[in-house]
Parts: C-alpha cells; sequence; structure tokens
C-alpha cells in the first residue's frame, strides 16, 4: 500500500497529477479515487507549496466523477426504460438477452 | 477397552446402515406428476400465443373445482380468495372453455398462478374438446375479406392461440387423478389455516413477443461469448411427392399444359397439450386421410399400366405444416412459381401453374356415411368427372356450386393462383358446414373416434374402418382411371394392405410393413418408435427425429414404385449399379411387401426403382432474404424452446408451523455459535502445532 505520509510532496503531486490525467481516457474511476485519496492531502494538512496545485487536481476529478455519474445514471434509466420501445436497436445493444420475457 | 470401542463402534455402523432410509429429503417433501401434459409458447409473426411460467415455476395453493356450482361457490367464497397470495386452480377438463377461464383471469386476475386441468377417466372425456378457432385457418383463408365466415368448428373455443401469462397443465392418466384427489382430500378438510396442498408447475419457455424479435435475438450473437443461444425454431417439416417412374419430361423436351394432377394431403396437427412420450392425436385429422392417400396411391400403382397409355402425371404430395396458417401450402406454391419445383435433377422440366391440370385433396375425413365434395371454380371445373366419381361411390354427396371451402390446403393452391388456374376437389367429411369431427386438433383426436379398439387391433384386423377406407378408395381409383385413361375398370386393393396400414399408423409404426419396404439401416431406426402411433404434431426446423417423414416417404415410394423390378431377381450390388446410371429415381434393395407383389415368383430381395422427393417446408418468409416477419405475405410461425417441464405436489404448512420452524432454526443458530465460542474459550486444543509427546 503507498502511504502518502512516507513519500516527498513532490511525488505526492506527481501520483495526483498522474491519476488526473489518466482519467480522461474514460476511465471515471481513476478520478474518484484521486478525489478521494488526495482529500486529506489537500484540505486537511497543513500548507506546503505543491497543496494549491493539487487542490486543482482534486477539484477537477471531483467535478469529472460527478459528470460521469450523471452520464451513466442517465444512459442507465433511458435503456431500461426504452430498451423495448427501440426495437431492432434495443436488442442489439443487449448483450445478455432475458430468457422467455421480451 | 479396545475391543469395547471396536464392539460399540461396529454396532453403531450397522444399525445406521440398517436403519436409515436411503432416500432424499427432497423426495419425502414433493410428489411429482410425471405423466402430465403441458402447454407450450409459439409465436408468429407479430404475437406469442400459449402459456408461460416462471424460471423456478409457478406455485400457489391448490384448490379444486369439479363442476359448476363449485365454481360459482368458489368465486363467491372471498374470504378463501384472501387466504392465499396465489391460487393454481384444478379444474376439470369439461370446465375448461373461455367462459369459465375468462371468469377466473377476471375475479382472481394476479393470484390466479397456474391451471391444472384433470381427466378423471378416459371415459369421462367431454363431448366436444377443440380449442382451436371456430373457423379454423382463417388468418390465411382464401376467404379474408369476406364478412360472412362459416363456423366450420362451431365447438372450438380458439384458446390455443390466447397468450396466457400462467403455465396450464392437463392431467390425463388415472393413477395420477387418484393420487392428486386422495392429497387434495387428505389435507385440504377446512378452508381455515390447517395445512394446504399447494402446487407447482414448471414450464418455462424461452422465446418471447414475436417471430420477428426471436428470430433477430437467435441471430444475433456477440461473439466475445461464443455460445449462441437459439430462443425459437421456425414451425416446418418435409413437403414430400412422388409419382410413377414411368415417363419424365427431359430438357428439351416440353411439358404439356394441363398434365399434371397433384393428389394433396396433410401430415401435420396440433395439440394444446403435449406430452413427452404421448400420443399426439390427429386419428380422424390427418391419419384418415393420409391413410386413404397411400391406399390409393397403391392403387394407382398397381394399374400403372394403365396410366402409362396416357399423357398425364398424377403426383402425390404430403403437406407437412398446414394446420398453422397453411406454412406448407404457400412454400409449395412459392416453389411451383419460383420453377423449383419438382426439385432434385436440373433436367427434369419444372412444372409450372399452367401445367397443373386440377388439384384432388383429402382433408379431415372422419368415418362418416356420406362424405362431401367441395368444389372450386365452377368455371373451371369438370362435370364429368365429378359425375363420374358420385356414379361410382354414391356415399360422395357433391356441394353446391361455389360453396365455401373448408379449411384446406387447397384455399391456397387457388389464392396463389387467383382461381384462374386450375380447379379443386376437396373430398371431407362436413355436415352442414359443420366439421364431423369433435376433437378437431386436440389431443383426444385418437382410434377411439374411429370405431377402433386399440388394444385388440392387430396388425391383419379387419375393422369397421379400413373396410369404410376400402369402399372409399376403390371408386376414386375407378373415376381417376375412366377420367384420365378412358377405359371402366373394375379394381381393387387387397383389404391387407389397408389393414396393416390402419396398424402401422395407429397402433405400431415399427411394424412388418415398414420393415418390408426399407432397407435394413433404415428399417432399424424404426426401433426405437416401437409401440408408438405415427405421430401428428407440429414439427420444427431442424426438423427433430421424428418417424413421420421416413415413414411415408418409403411406404409412399414403394407403393408407386416401377413394378416391372419385381419379376427381376436381382441382387444388392446390381440394384446399386442401376442407381449409378440413372439419376431421377432411386433405387433400394429392400425384402418386399408380399400383399403387393403380383408376381407369382418370391425372390429373397427386391430392387425398389421409385421416384421421391423431399423439400423443407419452412414458410417462405424464413428463407427469403430481408423478409419483414412482420408482414402478412406469408405466416411465420415459431416453436419456443424449452428445458424442464415438471408439475409437483406439496404441503403448505400452517402459519404457527411455519413460525416455529423459523424459531427453532434461530435457535439452533445461535446455540451453536455459543457451543463453538464455548470450546474455542476453555480448550486448549491447537491443531497446527506438532504434539509433544
Amino acid at each position: 500500500m503507498v502511504s502518502l505520509s512516507k513519500k516527498s510532496p513532490e511525488e505526492r503531486l506527481n501520483i495526483c497529477r498522474k491519476y488526473y490525467r489518466a482519467g480522461f481516457a474514460f476511465l471515471p474511476l481513476l478520478w474518484l479515487i484521486n478525489a478521494i485519496w488526495f482529500y486529506k492531502q489537500a484540505f486537511k494538512v497543513e500548507p506546503y507549496p505543491q497543496q494549491a496545485q493539487i487542490r486543482t487536481y482534486v477539484i477537477r476529478s471531483a467535478i469529472g466523477t460527478l459528470i460521469w455519474i450523471i452520464i451513466i445514471v442517465a444512459w442507465n434509466i433511458t435503456f431500461q426504460l426504452l430498451r423495448t420501445k427501440m426495437g431492432p436497436l434495443g436488442d442489439f445493444l443487449t448483450f445478455v438477452y432475458p430468457r422467455g420475457y421480451y | 477397552m479396545r475391543s469395547s470401542v471396536i464392539f460399540v463402534y461396529l454396532l453403531l455402523s450397522i444399525l445406521c446402515v440398517y436403519c436409515s432410509q436411503p432416500k432424499r429429503i427432497v423426495d419425502q417433501m414433493y410428489i411429482s406428476f410425471d405423466h402430465a401434459r403441458y402447454c407450450v409458447r409459439r409465436l408468429n409473426g407479430t404475437h406469442e400465443i400459449g402459456c408461460q411460467s416462471s424460471a423456478s415455476g409457478n406455485s400457489g395453493r391448490m384448490y379444486m373445482i369439479d363442476n359448476d356450482e363449485e365454481f360459482n361457490s368458489y368465486l363467491m367464497n372471498t374470504k378463501l380468495i384472501d387466504s392465499s397470495g396465489s391460487f393454481i386452480i384444478v379444474l376439470n377438463v369439461n370446465l375448461f372453455n373461455t367462459y369459465y377461464v375468462d371468469k377466473l383471469i377476471t375475479s382472481l386476475s394476479s393470484k390466479l398462478n397456474g391451471l391444472l386441468l384433470y381427466l378423471k377417466s378416459t371415459s369421462s372425456r367431454p363431448e366436444y374438446f377443440s380449442h382451436d378457432d371456430q373457423c379454423p385457418n382463417h388468418r390465411y383463408s382464401y376467404y379474408l375479406n369476406q364478412t360472412e365466415i362459416i363456423n366450420w368448428n362451431s365447438k372450438g373455443t380458439g384458446l390455443f392461440f390466447r397468450s396466457f401469462p400462467f403455465p396450464i397443465m392437463l392431467i390425463d392418466e388415472e393413477d395420477d387423478y387418484k393420487q392428486l384427489i386422495k392429497f387434495y382430500r387428505q389435507f385440504n378438510y377446512s378452508q381455515s389455516s390447517s395445512p394446504t396442498c399447494g402446487l407447482e408447475l414448471k414450464s418455462f419457455q424461452n422465446a418471447a413477443h414475436s417471430s420477428k424479435t426471436c428470430i433477430r435475438r437467435n441471430d444475433i450473437s456477440h461473439s466475445l461469448i461464443d455460445l449462441e443461444e437459439t430462443f425459437c425454431d421456425p414451425v416446418g417439416g418435409l413437403n414430400i411427392y412422388s409419382k410413377l417412374p414411368q415417363s419424365f419430361i427431359i430438357i428439351p423436351k416440353k411439358r404439356q399444359p394441363k398434365s399434371v394432377i397433384l393428389i394433396l394431403t396433410t401430415t401435420d396437427s396440433f395439440q394444446m397439450f403435449l406430452k413427452i412420450k404421448g400420443t399426439t392425436g390427429g386419428a380422424q385429422q390427418p391419419a384418415t386421410s393420409l391413410i386413404t392417400f397411400l391406399a390409393l396411391a397403391h392403387l394407382i400403382g398397381q394399374e400403372q399400366n394403365e396410366f402409362k397409355q396416357q399423357d398425364k402425371e398424377i403426383i402425390f404430395v404430403t403437406l407437412d405444416g398446414d394446420a398453422l396458417d397453411y406454412s406448407a401450402s404457400f412454400k409449395f406454391m412459392f416453389d411451383m412459381i419460383n420453377g423449383s419445383f419438382p426439385i432434385g435433377n436440373q433436367n427434369e422440366e419444372p412444372i409450372k401453374v399452367e401445367h397443373i391440370h386440377s388439384i384432388i385433396e383429402f382433408q379431415s375425413l372422419s368415418l362418416t356415411d356420406k362424405l362431401s365434395l367441395y368444389t372450386y371454380p365452377s368455371s373451371l371445373i369438370n362435370q364429368t368427372f365429378i359425375d363420374t366419381l358420385v356414379h361410382n361411390n354414391p356415399m360422395i354427396i357433391p356441394m353446391a356450386v361455389d360453396s365455401s371451402l373448408p379449411p384446406a390446403s387447397s384455399q391456397i393452391f387457388l389464392r396463389q393462383t387467383s382461381s384462374l388456374s386450375f380447379p379443386a376437389y376437396i373430398l371431407t367429411s362436413t355436415n352442414q358446414n359443420q366439421l364431423s369431427n369433435h376433437y378437431y386438433h386436440s389431443f383426444f383426436d385418437d382410434p377411439s373416434t374411429l370405431s377402433i379398439n386399440i388394444s385388440s387391433l392387430e396388425y391383419n384386423s379387419t375393422t369397421e374402418f379400413s373396410q369404410w377406407i376400402k369402399n372409399i378408395v376403390e371408386p376414386f381409383g375407378q373415376t381417376l382411371i375412366e377420367s384420365f385413361v378412358g377405359i371402366k375398370k373394375n379394381i381393387t386393393i387387397k383389404q391387407e394392405i389397408i389393414n396393416n396400414l390402419v396398424y402401422c399408423i395407429l397402433k405400431n409404426i415399427n411394424c412388418p410393413l415398414i420393415h418390408n419396404v426399407t432397407n435394413q439401416s433404415t428399417g432399424n431406426s424404426f426401433d426405437s418408435s416401437n409401440e408408438t402411433s405415427l405421430p401428428f404434431s407440429i414439427n420444427t426446423y431442424p426438423v427433430a427425429a421424428t418417424p413421420t417423414f421416413p415413414f411415408v416417404q418409403n411406404i409412399l415410394s414403394y407403393f408407386l414404385r416401377d413394378r416391372i423390378y419385381d419379376t427381376y431377381n436381382l441382387n444388392e450390388t446390381t440394384c446399386k449399379q442401376y442407381s449409378n446410371n440413372d439419376s431421377f429415381c432411386s433405387y433400394i434393395y429392400v425384402g418386399g411387401y408380399a400383399p403387393s407383389i403380383m408376381s407369382e415368383q418370391s425372390f429373397d430381395g427386391y430392387c425398389v426403382r421409385s421416384y421421391i422427393r423431399s423439400v423443407s417446408s419452412m414458410s417462405p418468409a424464413f428463407t427469403i432474404d430481408n423478409y419483414d416477419l412482420s408482414q402478412t405475405t406469408y405466416p411465420a410461425w415459431t416453436e419456443s424452446r424449452w428445458t424442464t417441464i415438471s408439475l409437483r405436489l406439496f404441503v403448505i404448512p400452517t402459519r404457527k408451523h411455519e413460525i416455529i420452524t423459523l424459531v427453532i432454526g434461530i435457535l439452533l443458530l445461535s446455540v451453536s455459535f455459543i457451543v463453538c465460542f464455548i470450546l474455542r474459550y476453555y480448550t486448549n486444543i491447537s491443531l497446527l502445532q506438532p504434539s509433544s509427546s
């Protein structure tokens, strides 16, 4: 387990930056983890020079996570409601067909 | 000390072996009924019909309703209806019609979890039991746009074509009924909270919504997972046709117009309640017509020297799949219009609509005194033919000109040619626009309706039925010879042949007849269907291992064989050599069916030269590219797949019993936790460390 207290502030900034940038490859979980893990570092620990940058990364990761949650929930609800009404498109998008039910 | 320990140990193990009953607990909880009939789901282009249960079965409190008074008292008994969340109604089979079923569905709505029908005994079967529509096969009939439709099957309930959200099963064996009633009386004594019987019906169907959806889902496979799951299969079997192997129109010779006569019959039926290894019904429709058809084929084969003298071909055609919206007839006409009839050799000139002289059909025949002859259209029928037919057989009554046709495959032949090309002659058993069959398309349509005592029927017993067939077929053959060959000849068929056909089709397919007309390996394939009658049910594609098609193929081709080969003493290798030189006919080496062979000498084996073709009878809807299955140009029926079907009886305990069981269980759980805790605390055994000696 990586323990952030043992790392130097530059290394912490490095990790946070890597997670932030990697999250743009359609990986919202990385942003979620980034926001939660570095929350303490960004807001609760005594200030150190790299903290401002870490703070921006954490806030942006949190916003990104929120946007993704909205997109995924909206698509989930749409698919559940409109799967049968979409006709052939609904069947092409389904991965496992419900046996015995439409 | 040690010996006593061993002695006690041995004593305990002996006691355990002899005193314990080797039965699983689940066997003591459930009584299962393995011989129940069940209803399955089928789909057409736009709708689904049939029954569906949940994947783990539909269960509920059992309530038996035997007659009308019990039915009414049950519906008024709100206290009883409220006492349980789901019911399985056990209904007398006489009460299975739209009135009672609809009333149950509206009164109980979601509490009705299943329906189990029972038949008290074979002698108490209802007088009418048909769940086909009142006007069968009307969705694609010739009379689509007519406002006045004739109800040929007026006692039909139409329940087969309805979709039920719960499973329906039927018990038709007397032992099952006795067991059911014994448990019911034992437990459902009072309507209060005493333990009651419950039933679980499981008949989960894979397909849903419509053929279009189902076929689409069959075809989509997400290739990450390699298993393609098939949900439904299209309905279709084989259309078989055969003719005398005397004349072929080989290209470039031209076929004369109006030179082909088609004789039609069907080989399928349906039942609402299926059973694995059970009778399928179909004795009146289509078995009677099929036996008449095969006997006529034998007569024509017998008199082939007369038919050689004229240029018209008589082709015998069996259609499989017409019970559901005439799929087989549509396929046959589709093939004919597109030039692929007859299939097989490209050098044989195709038969098109203009080459057809007329069609003759045997449909829905029953053991009746009078037969009805329907003909259409009046502009094309040959009145002399009808007069000769009636003159030779006074049993036949010609119906009025242009009267409505009964449900018959000919309707589609006429529809696809707009009734402008050839006339149709349909021989059927109807009386005042009513089919004589009380059990039309149901499993009750068995040989007892033909006055046949099936248990005492032997391979060569002459019954009233087989004599009736002889009295129909002989005049018919005579009429064909008079009309097409032009000579008056008294022809007869041996009663033995018809007796054998009746035995094979209605009692036991694995009969000497089929073994005499097939070669060794084909004959052996019938051994697995020993003591079963010819099954008449809905066949699906890919064609399952039903014995119906090989049976019809071999017998039809044998009856229409080239009889000159009966006089040749050939062996198997010579027969094979003949087949290498002839690409139109098939040659097989068989044992020979004695009653059919006219020559004086008899040999050990005969080479049979015959013309036989089989084509898939799946509706054109499934074979045309980019055909939208929800269109109504062609029927698109499919049958769902299913895995296990089961019917089980169990006892629902009272509320008090359930609570006590739960409390004891929780107590045991907590006691075991406490005991384990105490053991851990007070003992010093450590299993991982080596013991100090």
